[in-house]
């Protein structure tokens, strides 16, 4: 990472410090600034002073009072019995065989817009399926990924709580876990949430627009087990969302406080509140 | 089993404070950050790594995954108790060589950071991967990486200048 940004700006400034901390400047870089800490006592003032920060967190997390729980450390030692149960819990582990399960599906993420417009493509199939056992899917949604008002599942995304299962009237047997909202770095405001039931299930994001929320990116998940259990299941497909989340975030998800506070304000937050 | 897999839980097991003191630093919590390690380890275990991965880079990966995916909806949901629970502090009370500051202090200051400058310092302060490495765990451009890493440091050390009173 030679930069050419990095040509215009000081190179007494905490960016170019704390990257020369980590050696991570061009070599041309290094060199200068071990120059201005030679020369410049200030500079190295500043230098010590990030330095101080790491040595702290280095002393407060060492890694020698660092714990770890037998429960773990067990699972790593005795692979018969670790981990989840299998249907063959005595037998040989089967373990080896998925282990190359996930790398195409690694490799597609790489590419994120382009995956998640697959994805996106992906959607309306995907809930076209659940929704239709006994009815026809319920348009807009499917076709377009466009809750609006009269979509059943609209209430669920405007008033439920993150951590939440409600049951999505209108539709087949199907559950709507709420799991995060936060903002994006255009400012809107977005959840995520998984849509399904027991058997399969769908990990979404959708954003608030005008009056309505828009899909944004979904993936095919394990399955809504209960309101507290953890998927362990699909985890390549879950994770793919989870960047998704991450590339679009705009600092931290919204605790439970300013959640209530857009419920409330039925979605139509100020920016930057 | 195959030899892989026993090499794979053998560089796991040594590979677990150090992914236990990631979880810590994500989590702020003791409790929680068992718990992350625990879920990490379980996923590990059930759906293994690409043949070609490196199973360290992975494995922190994973973690990150995990957590921003289950623990954090979770922690959204009981955000009002965190803050009253009491601190798990194994060597409580000692205060470091160098800046003289609690150990509590520099943990809680590190919880009050934004997460993903949270994680990026742990990931190369802490941990010691490259820019490119902690990239590519956390899944951002190594620009974005550094200058989180230096935005974080740069917090941190104010919070350190008002605790620690000149002498």
């Amino acid at each position: 990472m030679s930069d050419d940004h990095k040509k215009g700006a000081s190179i007494f400034d905490d960016d170019v410090l704390s990257t020369y901390l980590d050696g991570e400047l061009a070599e041309a870089d290094m060199l200068a600034v071990e120059k201005a800490v030679a020369a410049d006592p200030a500079v190295r003032a500043r230098l010590d002073r990030l330095r101080r920060v790491d040595a702290a967190l280095g002393a407060a997390l060492r890694l020698d009072t660092i714990s770890t729980p037998d429960r773990v450390k067990d699972m790593l030692r005795a692979p018969a019995s670790a981990g989840r149960a299998n249907e063959d819990a005595n037998s040989v582990p089967v373990r080896g065989g998925d282990v190359v399960r996930f790398p195409t599906f690694f490799r597609m993420r790489t590419a994120l817009p382009m995956a998640a417009a697959a994805s996106l493509a992906l959607v309306a199939g995907y809930v076209a399926g659940l929704m239709q056992p006994s009815s026809p899917p319920a348009p807009g949604f499917a076709i377009a990924g466009v809750v609006n008002d009269a979509h059943p599942l609209f209430s669920a995304l405007e008033t439920t709580p993150s951590g939440e299962t409600v049951a999505v009237k209108g539709a087949v047997g199907e559950i709507v876990r709420l799991l995060l909202t936060y903002r994006t770095n255009e400012g809107a405001l977005c959840r995520e949430f998984d849509i399904g039931d027991a058997e399969r299930s769908l990990r979404s994001v959708a954003c608030r627009g005008a009056d309505a929320w828009e899909i944004k990116i979904a993936a095919a998940a394990g399955g809504i087990t209960s309101a507290q259990a953890y998927e362990t299941a699909s985890a390549g497909d879950v994770s793919f969302i989870a960047d998704y989340v991450d590339a679009t975030m705009d600092g931290d998800p919204f605790d439970a406080e300013d959640e209530k506070a857009a419920i409330r304000a039925e979605w139509r937050l100020p920016e930057g509140e | 089993m195959t030899v892989k897999e026993e090499v794979g839980r053998a560089v796991l097991l040594e590979l677990l404070p150090r992914l236990k003191r990631f979880c810590l630093a994500l989590t702020g919590r003791e409790h929680d950050a068992d718990d992350l390690l625990q879920m990490t380890v379980e996923r590990l275990l059930s759906k293994g790594a690409p043949a070609d991965a490196d199973l360290t880079k992975w494995s922190f990966r994973v973690c990150k995954n995990i957590w921003i995916d289950e623990v954090r909806a979770r922690k959204v949901r009981s955000a009002t108790s965190i803050d009253d629970a009491p601190e798990v502090n194994p060597v409580d009370g000692e205060r470091t060589a160098v800046a003289h500051l609690s150990l509590n202090q520099v943990r809680s200051a590190l919880k009050d950071l934004p997460e993903e400058q949270r994680m990026a310092i742990s990931l190369v302060a802490l941990e010691g991967f490259s820019y490119q490495e902690a990239a590519e765990i956390m899944g951002s451009p190594i620009g974005t990486v550094m200058s989180r890493l230096s935005r974080a440091r740069a917090a941190l050390a104010a919070v350190f200048d008002e605790a620690v009173p000149s002498h």
